[in-house]
C-alpha cells in the first residue's frame, strides 16, 4: 500500500483559498472550523510566500502519542484517523501538533472543548461504514470512492498535491529541476521525518 | 465534477464519457445550437484547430477596409478553412453569393427570412435565430464572425492612440494643464463634465486636504458588488471585514494601526467610510487600496435592517463607491472607480 502525504508548493501558491472553500464544502464544515487554511508570510512584500495547510498526517503522530483515551489510529496507507466516539475533547492533541490543525467546536473557560475535529485525508472516520452517519460526523469519504482528496484536486495552480508520497516528491523535484529553484516540501521534515531530497 | 476524471490535463479535453470531445467547462464561445455540440474554445483565436474543434480567426469587427487598406486577415485562416484568405461576417447575402446558401434547411432559411421581412440578405449570423448561418460556416471550416486584423489605433474613440491624462482628482495638479482631461460633453443623454470638476479640484488645492490616492479592486474571495459571494457562507468566512490597504508609512504617520477601524474620508461632499485598516507594503508610500465588492454598511452605520429579509449579506462593509468621486469614461460612461484621492484617519 502506498504511503501517502500532501504536500504544498510555496513557489506555486497564490493564497486563493480554492483548497479551503473546496474543503468547507465537501464536508460541510462550519463557520470558525477549518481544517485546511492557508498561511500568508512577508505579506505585500517581496519574497511573500503562502503555505496551505492541513493535518499532515504525520509519522507517528504526536496527537496519537498525547491523546489520553486513544482516539487515534492510522490506516495504512498512513492517514491519521480520529474517533469522534472516543474523543473527550481535552485538548491535548491542539498542544501536541506541530501544524496547528486539530480544531474545536467550543470555546469555554472549563470544561469540555467538544469533540475535535481535523482533517480526514478526504477519507471519512474511523468508526463508521461510508454513508450518512459518517457523513455527518467526519465529512466525505471520497477515498471510498477512489477519489483523492478535494483540496488538491482543486487546487488552481497544482500548488497542492496529495497522493502517493513517492509519486507526489516525484512531480515536485521534476518541477524544481524544471524551474531551478525550490523552497522545499514545507513540514516534511516535521511531519515525515524526511526531506525531499533534490 | 462528475467526469472531472475523463478530462486530459494538457489538451483540457474529455476522451470519453459523456462529455467527450468537450473542453473542460465548454468555454466560450461554443458555438450553434446543442445539437452541433460545438466543444467550446479553450484558447481565442487559435488558427491551427479547425473551428469545430475549438479553433478560430480574429472577429471582424470594425468594417473590412479603411482609408483604401484591407482590415481582413492577411495570409492566415484556421485549420481546414474553404476560405483561404480574410472574409467579412457571414450575413444570409454572404452565404448566396459563395453558393452556401443551399446547405441551409428549409426551417433555417424560413427563419432568416422572416426576420430579414424585406430585406433578408442583411440578416447576419448575430441574429440569425435559427443558428443556421454558424451551422453551415463551421461545415465550410470557417468563423461566421469573419476573418481580419486586429487594430492598434482605434479611430472611432476619442484617443484612437491611448494618451495620458490625469486623473480629475490628482495628486500632481501641476501636470493637469498639460495633460488635461477630456473637455466637457454630452454623451448619451448626460452631460460628462469631467474637465470642469478637474479643475475646480485643483482651483481648491483639493490634493493638500487629501493627500492620498485611493484605488479599487477585487479579492479573490468576492465577485461584483459581492451580494451574492457575501451571502456564500464559504467565502464570507474568508474575508469578513471591509478594509483600506495603506503603508506602513502612512499608517505611521495617521498612529493607524494594522487591524484597527479608520475613516476614510473622501473628497466629495464630505463623504466618508469606516473601514479596518490593512497595513502592508504591497501598496507604496502615498496609496491606498479598497475592494469593491462591499454594501450594507453606510459612513459608519449598520443597514442590515434594510435588506428585505432573508436577502441580507452574511458579512456586510462599506462601500468604496461612497468615498470614490465624479468621473465617466466618454465611450461607455462607465464611472470613475479606479482613481481618486482620500485622507484616512485613525477611527
Ligand atoms: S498534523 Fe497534527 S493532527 Fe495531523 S497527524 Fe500530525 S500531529 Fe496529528
Ligand atoms: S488552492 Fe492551491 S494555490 Fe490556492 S490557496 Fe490552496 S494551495 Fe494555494
Amino acid at each position: 500500500m502506498a504511503r501517502v502525504k500532501f504536500l504544498c508548493d510555496a513557489d506555486r501558491c497564490i493564497e486563493c483559498n480554492a483548497c479551503v472553500t473546496a474543503c468547507k464544502n465537501e464536508h460541510e464544515v462550519p463557520w470558525g472550523i477549518n481544517r485546511r487554511r492557508v498561511v500568508t508570510i512577508n505579506d505585500g512584500k517581496p519574497g511573500e510566500r503562502s503555505v496551505s495547510m492541513a493535518c499532515m498526517h504525520c509519522t507517528d503522530a504526536p496527537c496519537a502519542a498525547v491523546c489520553p483515551v486513544n482516539c487515534f489510529q492510522t490506516t495504512a496507507d498512513g492517514i491519521v484517523l480520529h474517533s469522534k466516539e472516543l474523543c473527550i475533547g481535552c485538548g491535548y492533541c491542539f498542544y501536541a501538533c506541530p501544524f496547528g490543525a486539530p480544531q474545536y467546536p467550543k470555546v469555554t473557560n472549563f470544561g469540555s472543548r467538544g469533540k475535535m475535529d481535523k482533517c480526514t485525508y478526504c477519507a471519512g472516520g474511523p468508526d463508521d461504514k461510508p454513508g450518512k452517519a459518517e457523513y455527518e460526523r467526519y465529512g466525505a469519504n471520497r477515498l471510498a470512492e477512489g477519489k483523492l482528496p478535494i483540496c488538491a484536486e482543486m487546487c488552481s495552480t497544482k500548488a497542492l498535491l496529495a497522493g502517493d508520497g513517492e509519486i507526489i516528491a516525484q512531480i515536485y523535484k521534476e518541477r524544481v529541476l524544471k524551474r531551478g529553484y525550490g523552497s522545499g516540501a514545507w513540514g516534511w521534515q516535521t511531519a515525515y521525518r524526511e526531506t525531499v531530497a533534490l | 465534477m462528475a467526469n472531472q476524471g475523463a478530462f486530459d490535463i494538457v489538451t483540457l479535453r474529455a476522451a470519453d464519457g459523456p462529455a467527450k470531445g468537450d473542453y473542460y467547462g465548454l468555454p466560450w464561445p461554443c458555438w450553434g445550437t446543442p445539437e452541433i455540440k460545438h466543444p467550446g474554445t479553450h484558447t481565442l483565436y487559435n488558427t491551427n484547430l479547425h473551428v469545430k474543434d475549438g479553433g478560430g480567426t480574429f472577429r471582424a469587427r470594425f468594417g473590412v477596409d479603411r482609408e483604401g487598406e484591407s482590415l481582413l486577415a492577411y495570409n492566415s485562416w484556421s485549420k481546414g478553412s474553404e476560405i483561404t484568405s480574410g472574409y467579412p461576417e457571414f450575413t444570409y447575402g454572404v452565404l448566396k453569393q459563395l453558393g452556401w446558401d443551399k446547405d441551409l434547411t428549409g426551417k433555417e432559411r424560413a427563419t432568416i427570412e422572416k426576420i430579414g421581412g424585406a430585406a433578408p440578405d442583411g440578416v447576419g449570423w448575430a441574429v440569425d435565430l435559427s443558428g443556421g448561418i454558424i451551422r453551415v460556416c463551421l461545415e465550410h471550416g470557417v468563423m461566421a464572425y469573419g476573418n481580419a486584423k486586429a487594430r492598434a489605433i482605434a479611430w472611432n474613440l476619442p484617443d484612437p492612440v491611448p494618451v495620458h491624462r490625469e486623473p480629475i482628482y490628482t495628486i500632481r495638479p501641476d501636470l493637469v494643464a498639460k495633460y488635461p482631461t477630456l473637455p466637457d460633453a454630452r454623451q448619451f443623454r448626460m452631460l460628462n463634465a469631467g474637465l470642469t470638476h478637474q479643475k475646480s479640484a485643483v482651483d481648491r488645492g483639493l490634493a493638500k486636504d487629501f493627500p492620498i490616492v485611493l484605488t479599487s479592486g477585487r479579492l479573490v474571495e468576492y465577485e461584483g458588488g459581492g451580494e451574492e459571494t457575501r451571502s456564500n457562507r464559504w467565502l464570507a468566512e474568508l474575508q469578513q471585514d471591509m478594509f483600506v490597504e495603506i503603508n506602513p508609512a502612512d499608517a505611521a504617520a495617521r498612529g493607524v494601526q494594522d487591524g484597527g477601524w479608520v475613516w476614510v474620508l473622501g473628497p466629495e461632499d464630505g463623504s466618508k467610510a469606516r473601514v479596518k485598516a490593512l497595513v502592508t507594503e504591497r501598496v507604496g508610500k502615498g496609496v491606498a487600496f479598497m475592494p469593491f465588492h462591499f454594501a450594507g454598511y453606510f459612513q459608519g452605520v449598520d443597514q442590515r435592517g434594510n435588506y428585505p429579509k432573508g436577502a441580507d449579506p452574511i458579512v456586510l462593509g462599506e462601500s468604496v463607491n461612497t468615498v470614490t468621486t465624479y468621473g465617466y469614461d466618454p465611450v461607455t460612461n462607465m464611472h470613475e472607480g479606479k482613481v481618486t484621492l482620500c485622507q484616512i484617519r485613525a477611527a
